[in-house]
């Protein structure tokens, strides 16, 4: 039986928010697995690092500063992604975060729809030009959040964007299954990135050695996971094969939600 | 995929389809087994497969509506292993096809009992003998997140199996013990067949039936699996490290649910 088996050797996963964090480890793990990758990121610099340790790899990598948010420059992206290597067999929607937390009746308005731009209209912004650059048994696999299924005070615009996106993979999911193309989401759950605005440190074995004598700030329940945790789940996505799961939410939470 | 060997598994209804499959997918990564159904003749032919894996294999026939036979079962499961690792709560069906309307009060009770009270039965009965860090499944169901007609008492008792594993999973993480539901989807048993029990119909028969396209109650993108697709799921559950997600659903379904 194939379940979590598919050979990914010599096959093209383009992975967005890729400079640091999970979108870096997501990038490296289907790297190590055998994939070509185009990794794109705001900041230059974390690519430059990554290319070359993909490189390492023995794979080939395309890595372009993109704003997912700003529909012009994706288009270019996945044009040159194309050019170079021809098709798209995974697609990883990582890049998004939260730019407005706190109450809504505080927040700036400029804060809020950046949020949704990047995590809703970056995701939309990648598909709408790689869906006919995807072939059968292709993939598309976003990053989703376990705050887009329950309710919270206080980042009403990152659990409101990332329930429109766990809804858009399950549209798409709908939409695209003749064409075997499988749309799924993964959930982190609670992990160590660069910036999280519960922890003092920057790096992220840091961050996950602190919160292992400490409890978790989503609850006690929760464990700090490092991101690496993440990449491994979606490898295992990626190696579904056609007509595995479909428009499925595969989460690491650690709590109901 | 990993390695179980030293740990002990329970799968209920493990006589065939998806249970059979279960406990020799564990079995072959090395487990010992326990497994109990209705049917000994079924129960002997298990344990023949899991023994040829070179694990050992407790039997027992036990309806797990029945109280005492559920107790009576697991005292002779510990003292035999005196613990279990992996809890698969298997055992399930839909006996009430009728409208609520037409339903059977005693076939509708029946289906709530054998689905939920059973998944409830051997996890109280066993739970202080469930090691710290072990893994309960419970094979859930994609018709306990959305109705459908026809099926109530099993879509009623399958979103009580779901909200069950989310209260365990909020009671339990002290005990590191992970409690998942898997949702299986449309698969080649002799229960989703509508067998009589008098004359179960082949795996590969029910596969070639539905080669072609699912029953007309599920979208033309179902796809029906065969059994030893869902064991490989559960396998993969139980091979989560401690500290895996909990609390969580894994899906095989090709719709959003």
């Amino acid at each position: 039986m194939p379940l979590m088996s598919t050979d990914l050797t010599g096959k093209v996963a383009v992975v967005t928010g890729a400079g640091r964090g999970i979108g870096r480890f997501i990038a490296t793990t289907l790297a190590a697995a055998g994939m070509d990758l185009a990794v794109c990121s705001q900041t230059i610099v974390e690519l430059d690092s990554l290319a070359d340790e993909i490189r390492a790899l023995d794979r080939d990598v395309l890595a372009r500063p993109v704003d997912v948010a700003d529909w012009e420059q994706v288009s270019v992206l996945v044009g040159d992604v194309v050019e170079r290597f021809g098709q798209i067999d995974r697609l990883v929607n990582n890049a998004g975060g939260s730019f407005e937390p706190g109450p809504l009746a505080d927040s700036d308005p400029t804060g809020w729809r950046q949020t949704v731009e990047i995590n809703l209209f970056g995701t939309y912004n990648m598909i709408r030009p790689a869906l006919p650059h995807i072939p059968a048994s292709g993939q598309i696999i976003n990053i989703s959040s376990g705050q887009g299924l329950e309710a919270n005070p206080n980042d009403a615009a990152y659990n409101a964007v990332k329930a429109a996106q766990t809804m858009l993979t399950r549209c798409l999911a709908l939409e695209i299954w003749d064409r075997q193309i499988l749309v799924n989401d993964v959930n982190p759950g609670l992990t160590a990135t660069p910036g999280v605005h519960w922890s003092e440190h920057a790096d992220v074995d840091a961050i996950v050695t602190e919160f292992e004598t400490r409890e978790a700030p989503w609850g006690a329940s929760e464990r700090v996971k490092h991101p690496r945790e993440v990449a491994d789940l979606v490898l295992q996505v990626a190696r579904f094969a056609t007509g595995e799961p479909t428009g499925q939410f595969f989460s690491l939470a650690q709590h109901p939600l | 995929m990993g390695n179980l060997s030293g740990k002990v598994a329970l799968v209920t209804g493990g006589g065939r389809g998806i249970g059979r499959s279960t406990a020799i997918a564990l079995a072959g990564a090395g487990a010992d087994l326990a497994v109990c159904s209705r049917t000994q003749a079924e129960l002997d032919e298990v344990a023949e497969q899991v023994k040829a894996t070179g694990s050992d294999c407790f039997t027992g026939v036990v309806d797990v509506t029945d109280r005492a036979a559920v107790e009576r079962f697991c005292a002779g499961l510990v003292d035999h292993y005196s613990r279990v690792d992996i809890l698969v709560n298997n055992a399930g069906g839909g006996l009430e096809r009728a409208v609520v309307a037409e339903a059977d009060p005693d076939l509708w009770r029946r289906t709530v009992e054998v689905n939920l009270f059973g998944t409830f039965l051997f996890t109280r009965t066993l739970l202080e003998h469930i090691s710290d860090g072990g893994k309960i499944i419970n094979v859930s169901s994609g018709m306990g997140l959305k109705a459908g007609m026809q099926a109530s008492a099993y879509n009623v008792a399958k979103a009580g199996v779901h909200i069950f594993t989310e209260c365990l999973a909020n009671e339990l993480w002290p005990r590191r013990i992970d409690i998942n539901n898997l949702v299986p989807g449309p698969v080649a048993t002799s229960t989703f067949n509508r067998d009589d029990p008098s004359a179960r119909t082949p795996t590969a028969d029910i596969l070639a039936r539905f080669a072609e396209a699912p029953p007309a109650h599920f979208p033309e993108f179902e796809r029906v699996k065969h059994p030893d697709e869902v064991g490989k799921l559960a396998l993969w559950m139980a091979l989560r490290p401690e500290g895996g997600p909990t609390g969580q659903t894994f899906s095989l379904a090709r719709r959003p649910l």
